[in-house]
């Protein structure tokens, strides 16, 4: 099949640091709703559903199971893939690129605030036999990778404050961030040690939610959405899962995912040909390290880009317009898809107070979090 | 959409644990490594095809895809590659004194060691101080035989 495909329903709930009042199963239902209204269409329309999860967040063996009833999939396709929400969404186009499928769904949620000790599942998925003996928190593993990233590109952490001040002004636009505030360098680089050099602040704080997006080929979306959002590329790829094989300094799992998305979409001068990202924050020197690894800046200069105001929401390239994971809250591997929602509403015109003017083109792109080195790539155009 | 609880009281929660009992095989190219360790010694696996020395050894090159069945003994010691103060246990609580965590790498061999630095001022903790190991009296073959290291005496 030729045919682009095409986003043409986004559900959100709002992201917070505790959500008590629902269940798993009634956030997804509440963003299912949402997405299928937006789509225009019912569940019985759908051919097929992509999830995301990992047993360990959701504390459930076999969570897979748990996932058709709230997206109204009871008796139809579906599968869950425990990885980023990126390869998930990559797993939707392939279905509808077979040409077996007219229209896919796409859910990831998470429910953060439900794990009592998350720093044990982490260290659970440390190597059983040469690290995870040591007993350490796995946060070690963003302190040893800042501290040599910084001394390697002479960003600082003066930079990496400043991107979480950037992310949290920011997020005061977007109603559904869950962490929303004015903070200032200062506060950043004086907030309690973690793992030296990184601080409390530099770390996205946990958000409950859920997203779900609706994806058809470009025909039917065209019939259905007066304002469908194309998927012009796609890539993923992990590198070594052997944390001693690694250079602690590059993102090699997003250079080498950027450039398989690029590929597709036909982009050779990425800073130039795409409007504005949501690039994975999770630590506020991973913004840094993926702009400069996604090849929007040359090593090292990210930081003094940043501080010109290249990246703000106002400037020539803007990184994280919702206010990235450290605004909005990290939500493990759904947290991808909030940069697909944030994209969507962007390239429809539809972001309100923080909408960047005149965007076609937007870049997203994730990482898996401690202890991996897997990321994935998606470009999103509203061309015709 | 639907109604939502306004009332923190009514909220209900379950606790649930879950605890896994599990034996992790060291494998050939393991046995070969924590064997050498009780013997307060390091091997690192040499890959026939690029010729680099790994450091932890597997039977094959992840670069290469061939299998690696030459191991050599690392008569060297390795440098801090990178290094953090670590001051959360696995709880997130605060521990009593932060832990040096180092990422230690050997001159020309890929790979390296994540372990624990001791007896060192905070100050002299820079990348390419040369350390040793400080071993248990009596090793049990796995990663916590060696205690921790130390500056190069």
């Amino acid at each position: 099949m030729n045919e682009r495909v095409a986003i043409i329903g986004v559900g959100y709930t709002q992201l917070r640091p505790v959500s008590s009042d629902v269940s798993f199963r009634e956030m997804i239902y509440e963003a299912a709703v949402r997405a299928y209204e937006d789509a225009g269409i019912e569940p019985r329309d759908v051919d097929t559903f992509v999830a995301i999860s990992e047993d360990y967040h959701e504390g459930t063996a076999i969570f897979d199971e748990y996932v058709p009833d709230q997206l109204g999939a009871v008796l139809k396709p579906v599968h869950t893939i425990t990885q980023d929400g990126l390869t998930a969404l990559a797993s939707c186009v392939m279905q509808i690129k077979t040409g077996l499928f007219n229209i896919a769904v796409l859910e990831g949620h998470s429910k953060a605030s439900n794990i009592l000790y998350p720093s044990h599942i982490d260290a659970f998925a440390l190597d059983p036999v040469t690290v995870r003996p040591l007993g350490f928190n796995p946060v070690f593993l963003a302190g040893l990778e800042m501290q040599r990233f910084l001394v390697e590109t002479g960003n600082t952490e003066y930079h990496c404050g400043l991107v979480v001040a950037k992310n949290r002004a920011t997020a005061i636009k977007n109603p559904i961030a869950a962490y929303p505030a004015e903070i200032s360098i200062e506060d950043v680089l004086s907030s309690n040690p973690v793992s030296f050099p990184l601080k409390e602040l530099d770390i996205a704080r946990k958000a409950d939610g859920a997203f779900v997006i609706v994806l058809a080929k470009e025909s039917v979306a065209k019939r259905l959405s007066p304002y469908p959002v194309y998927v012009e590329g796609v890539g993923w790829l992990q590198d070594t899962p052997n944390i001693e094989m690694r250079d602690l300094v590059s993102s090699l799992y997003l250079t080498g995912a950027a450039n398989m998305a690029y590929r597709e979409a036909g982009i050779r001068n990425p800073i130039r040909e795409i409007d504005f990202a949501e690039i994975d924050d999770t630590f506020s020197y991973k913004e840094l390290q993926h702009i400069e690894f996604l090849g929007i800046a040359r090593p090292g200069e990210s930081g003094e880009m940043l501080e010109e105001g290249y990246f703000d929401i106002d400037g020539e390239f803007p990184v994280n317009p919702s206010g990235g994971n450290i605004g909005c809250g990290y939500m493990y591997d759904s947290s991808s898809l909030r940069g697909v929602y944030e994209a969507v509403l962007q390239l429809r015109g539809f972001a309100a107070e923080r909408q960047i003017p005149d965007v076609e083109t937007a870049l997203i792109a994730s990482w898996r979090g401690i202890p991996t080195a897997s990321g994935g790539v998606v470009i999103l155009s509203n061309r015709e | 959409m639907f109604e939502k609880i306004e009332k923190f009281d009514k909220i209900r929660v379950w606790k649930g644990e879950k605890t896994g009992w599990h034996r992790y095989t060291y494998g050939i190219a393991g046995e070969m490594f924590f064997r050498k360790l009780m013997e307060k010694k390091f091997v690192a696996g040499k890959c026939p095809e690029c010729e680099r020395l790994f450091i932890p050894p597997r039977i094959y090159c992840e670069d290469c895809f061939v299998e690696i069945k030459e191991f050599v003994e690392i008569k060297e010691l390795p440098r801090v590659y990178s290094f953090t103060f670590l001051f959360k246990d696995l709880e997130d609580n605060l521990l009593k004194e932060p832990e040096i965590v180092v990422f230690l790498k050997w001159d020309n061999i890929e790979g390296g060691l994540i372990h624990r630095l001791k007896e060192v001022n905070i100050e002299d903790v820079n990348f390419g101080l040369v350390v040793e190991p400080v071993f248990k009296e009596k090793p049990e073959g796995n990663i916590n035989d060696i205690l921790y290291w130390r500056p190069k005496k």
